[in-house]
């Protein structure tokens, strides 16, 4: 998995929000695995981005997920 | 005869001299008064400046009051006119004192505001982060054990270092606050960067 950190928009330079975009494959303990090495952390990114999942077993291609 | 003449010529040549100096000496003196006066006002404009604008221009404020001790100087050797020039001087540079601390003031404010706004996302972000990594059965790659020890020593430090900050900017110590948060900003970006998060560009500067 590459990374894709992204700024957060809106032009505040002080945000350190680290963002993924979500790739074909990628599944919430993938995303842990890369940014923690461990997947059974999935929980924190799942919890992180509620506003825009409602399941952790469900991501599309292209959302922006927030890594905390 | 020969040591008569010599006598008269030198009696002359004492008058002539006495008679040239009187003016000199009286125009001397004559500037005493309003040296004294000076030197009053000028040290008044210093004691009232250099409260204030030496914790923004601390060397200028020392400069002011080496001048005013050095013109004090010239007056107790009798040097009026010099000691009346220099303190016109130094009340005119003691003006320009106070506006150069004014200006720092605006700076120094604005960067405080800039920091204080802004640094406390950096700090939770990296907290954050290094509470979720603690948990972290294994580390990610490009994340060694030491570089998280580091990462975590480094969060520590600069939260101590940011609480100190905040307290000498709410007891107005704009310098100090300044300074220390600044710090915070470039370590910030330091352990941001080993953690694998994105610097935000505000630290970047």
């Amino acid at each position: 998995m590459a990374d894709n950190p992204q700024q957060a928009g809106g032009g505040d330079a002080w945000d350190a929000t680290q963002w993924h975009v979500v790739q074909k494959g990628d599944t919430l303990s993938k995303i842990a695995q890369h940014y923690y090495g461990d997947a059974s952390l999935y929980p924190k990114i799942f919890e992180a981005n509620r506003d825009v999942l409602k399941d952790p077993n469900l991501i599309r291609i292209g959302q922006k997920l927030r890594i905390p | 005869m020969m040591m008569t003449d010599r006598w008269r010529a030198s009696l002359i040549c004492l008058g002539v001299a006495l008679v040239l100096s009187v003016p000199i000496l009286a125009g001397c003196a004559s500037d005493k008064g309003p040296a004294e006066a000076a030197i009053k006002t000028a040290e008044e404009a210093v004691r009232a400046t250099v409260a204030e604008a030496g914790k923004y221009v601390p060397d200028q404020t020392q400069s002011l009051q080496a001048a005013l001790a050095a013109i004090k100087e010239k007056f107790a050797k009798g040097e009026y006119t010099a000691a009346l020039n220099d303190a016109k001087s130094l009340t005119d540079k003691t003006k320009e004192v106070a506006s150069a601390a004014s200006a720092k003031k605006a700076e120094l404010t604005k960067a405080w505001e800039d920091l204080s706004a802004g640094m406390p996302k950096v700090l939770d972000a990296i907290k954050g982060r290094v509470e979720i990594l603690a948990k972290s059965k294994k580390l990610p790659a490009n994340l060694t054990a030491e570089k998280f020890a580091s990462a975590k020593s480094g969060l520590d430090e600069m939260t101590q270092q940011w609480t100190a900050a905040t307290e000498s900017a709410n007891s107005g110590n704009l310098m100090d606050a300044t300074t220390k948060g600044t710090a915070v900003k470039t370590r910030a970006a330091e352990v941001l960067t080993t953690l694998g998060m994105p610097v935000p560009d505000a630290l970047k500067s």
